[in-house]
């Protein structure tokens, strides 16, 4: 059998060869002094680096560490103004969910001039349905399943004419929604300085 | 109070338990450093740099695991980024390389071999110098040192297996 390679050599002592490769190499060792000897010059530097002991630091390290840590709790502050953020704009986005389905529903038919029946298919149990008759009604928006009964109902006061507002409300808790985020995930991932 | 509570309390902004984390493992964190960069003075700036980057990174801390391995790591690539601003010139001064005072003969033959390998580690490129003390001092597995450098594996392998032939060079010469 060939001899073996360096970074075999190299492996064999890291113990990260398969079993087969580990027992043909090992087999090898027993007739081949040559390799032997260089496995040995490797398993040299091996021992002496586990041999290196640890050196005592000279002093105790940890009051000059702790007085130069930046003084943020300021950063859990950030977090907690970025969660409620983005916990508010959520809670309006999704009060603004049935005005931004029945208007879109309701441009759809007047373009084309016929109801327009928008069906999206969940796993069983549950089936959503809108129609955009049903969503002119109180009852806006409704999530009829097999089993769950889910109806929201429209917040009080709103009407056809003043739903461009809801609209602009709309578009504003989706920009509070993704700046709150963006700013939650870029305030906890590392930044090292330097 | 454990380490794991230590970790725990850290990871929610907890600056006193961030403390008893420094306070735990601030030797190991600076012999990481010391054995990177040699100078007890520079190791000791490089621990401290590295504090602060775990702290700066403390979301990234698993408290369900030991923090040790994971403030060593941070103190390698601490240490590179400090060689790499050095341009790769390591400066080796051999007489700051600690020795104890002078005690039995025996004890100073063994101090003088640890100097020398010290001294061994200090001549390998800074990357070199990575990959022996991930995987022989903080026994990683090559998947893990790769993901703490950010190298490919094959990068990984080729260059702990050419520090450790440079090594058994040096060594064969003492
Ligand atoms: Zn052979």
């Amino acid at each position: 059998m060939d001899h073996f390679t360096e970074d075999q050599l190299n492996e064999y002592l890291d113990d990260t060869l398969e079993v087969p490769a580990q027992a043909r190499l090992s087999a090898h060792l027993s007739e081949c002094a040559d390799c032997r000897a260089r496995l040995a010059a490797l398993q040299t530097v091996f021992e002496v680096l586990a041999a290196l002991p640890d050196e005592k630091p000279e002093r105790d390290l940890a009051p000059s560490i702790l007085q130069n840590l930046p003084n943020s709790r300021s950063g859990l502050g950030w977090k907690l103004v970025f969660a409620f953020q983005s916990g508010v704009s959520l809670g309006l986005l999704l009060l603004y969910a049935p005005i931004g389905v029945r208007s879109t529903a309701g441009i759809l038919q007047r373009l084309i001039g016929q109801v327009i029946r928008l069906e999206i298919r969940l796993p069983a149990p549950i089936d959503l349905h809108f129609s955009p008759p049903i969503l002119l009604l109180p009852h806006a928006f409704s999530l009829a399943g097999h089993v769950p009964q889910i109806h929201v109902t429209l917040p009080v006061g709103i009407t056809q004419s003043n739903i461009p507002i809801w609209l602009i409300l709309g578009i504003a808790a989706s920009l509070l929604f993704v700046i709150g985020n963006y700013s939650l995930i870029f305030n906890s991932s590392s930044r090292p300085k330097k | 109070m454990d380490e794991r509570d230590l970790a725990q309390r850290a990871t929610q902004g907890d600056r006193e338990a961030f403390g008893g984390l420094v306070k735990l493992h601030q030797a190991g964190v600076y012999n990481v450093a010391l054995r990177m960069l040699g100078e007890c003075r520079e190791a000791e700036d490089a621990a401290q740099e590295a504090f602060l980057r775990a702290y700066r990174a403390i979301q990234t801390l698993d408290p369900q695991r030991p923090p040790g391995p994971w403030l060593k790591k941070i103190t390698v690539n601490v240490c590179l980024d400090w060689l790499g601003r050095r341009g790769h010139l390591t400066y080796i001064d051999e007489t700051a390389i600690p020795g104890r005072d002078p005690g039995p003969e025996l004890q100073i033959i063994e101090r003088e071999l640890d100097r020398q390998v010290r001294t061994a580690l200090l001549s390998l490129p800074p990357r070199y110098r990575a990959a022996i003390e991930l995987r022989h001092f903080q026994e990683l597995s090559y998947a893990e040192m790769a993901e703490t450098l950010n190298l490919p594996l094959s990068d990984i392998k080729s260059d702990l297996f050419r520090a450790r032939k440079l090594l058994a060079e040096i060594l064969r010469k003492i």
